[in-house]
């Protein structure tokens, strides 16, 4: 891993990349603010649209899309849990999201993978997005059938959205061992989902077993 | 107070190190003096202006900025103690202290980090793939001195109180807490790391 280090002032350092050239020092702070928003609605875009270029978006990774999503599913989630598990499946959900994703990560890059170990977590992250979107839909159903379906269909858009940003050159036999964990690992999500309650259910189901 | 007056009309030069008066002029020139020394009617009436009387915010070159490096931080700490004043829901208190401390991880690493004291870090992808962290430092613009102190007071502090606050909720078993705590010091050593390695290279180079 290497680092530079020099001169902000200095105009001749060679700065390519995402807009972090020299101009951005003094630049007014709503214009940060508003960049970073745009560069995560760009990304959410590129999850649900796969276009053929959506590499070059991911060299400009940030961790905020994740958090966010992350967040919430969390929340949802946790809206129709029981009263006593409200905390516990909150604070699961968001361990097994990022502890799913650095795992995963792991074990790509241990696998020869050539992205960076934050691109990673960022695309593993923000491909989540279809099975975020499937809990809100389920948040209204509560035919077990449908929401299988549902989900089902979001946990393959997911996939398939994830590795097409991660199509390594360098795998090539291996990539089995490395979509593998990554299928589980939204497996794992998508089963978090399907195993939520709607809202329908939420009064009249009483939990017996705590009783 | 009047025994003050000779010295300070003295056209000698001062040793404090915020202060550039040109040895010939007189002291009622106050345009080449530095913002953080306060002008000439008032030097005449009131003690020397570097005096620990005086808030951190008159003495900052930007007291927003400097505010806002202190806020989130402080309102995160804060929360975490007393969020049972608040809300009795474990889950609003997450989320606020997520948000909080994201707030405070965004201003720190892209505003005051620049704005205070004159420094930045980022990570950049190249064209190959290969992953590269960026330190710059602005050797050239004097910082001021109560910016840079409380910039680098707070930076170090907060992590500090966090990881107090992680024993606990490690000691007291409590998985959601030390989940908290846990996402806190991520974000806030991440800052504390990528402004040490500018710092030293700035001193170094």
């Amino acid at each position: 891993m290497q680092s530079f280090s020099g001169n902000i002032n200095n105009a001749a350092a060679p700065l390519v990349g995402s807009g972090q050239g020299v101009d951005t020092l003094d630049e007014p702070v709503m214009d940060t603010i508003m960049r970073d928003l745009r560069s995560i609605w760009e990304k959410l875009r590129m999850v649900l649209i796969p276009r053929k270029d959506s590499k070059n978006v991911l060299r400009d990774w940030d961790l905020w899309g994740p958090l966010l999503l992350c967040l919430l599913l969390s929340l949802r989630l946790s809206l129709t849990a029981p009263e006593s598990q409200v905390a516990t499946v909150f604070t699961s959900i968001f361990v097994i999201i990022w502890g799913g994703a650095a795992i995963v990560t792991v074990n790509t890059k241990l696998l020869g993978g050539k992205l960076s170990i934050f691109q990673t977590i960022c695309v593993l992250g923000y491909c989540i997005f279809p099975l975020v979107l499937a809990s809100a839909v389920c948040l209204a159903i509560s035919s077990i059938i449908v929401r299988g379906l549902i989900v089902a269909a979001a946990f393959g858009w997911s996939v398939v959205a994830s590795m097409g940003f991660l199509n390594d050159v360098n795998l090539g036999n291996r990539k089995a061992l490395a979509v593998y964990p990554m299928c589980l690992f939204y497996f794992i999500i998508g089963w978090m989902v399907l195993i939520s309650r709607s809202v329908w259910e939420l009064g009249s189901h009483t939990n017996q077993k705590n009783a | 107070m009047s025994s003050q007056q000779p010295l300070l009309f003295d056209a000698a030069p001062m040793g404090s190190s915020s202060v550039s008066y040109p040895p010939s002029n007189p002291l009622g020139q106050t345009a080449s003096v530095s913002g953080s020394i306060a002008p000439q009617h008032q030097i005449q009436s009131q003690p020397l202006p570097n005096q620990s009387d005086e808030s951190i915010f008159k003495k900052s070159a930007h007291p927003t900025v400097l505010f806002f490096h202190l806020f989130f931080r402080t309102a995160a700490i804060l929360f975490y103690m007393f969020s049972w004043l608040f809300t009795s829901s474990f889950v609003t208190t997450f989320i606020v202290l997520i948000l909080l401390l994201s707030f405070d991880f965004w201003t720190v690493k892209n505003v005051t980090g620049r704005l205070l004291v004159g420094l930045r870090w980022w990570n950049e992808i190249r064209e190959d793939g290969e992953e590269v962290w960026i330190f710059e430092s602005n050797n050239g613009r004097p910082v001021n001195q109560t910016d840079s102190s409380v910039f680098w007071f707070a930076l170090y502090a907060a992590p500090a109180v966090w990881f107090v606050f992680g024993l606990g909720a490690v000691i007291r078993f409590s998985f959601q807490w030390t989940v908290c705590v846990i996402v806190a010091l991520v974000l806030n050593m991440a800052n504390v790391v990528g402004y040490s390695r500018c710092h030293k290279r700035e001193s170094t180079a």
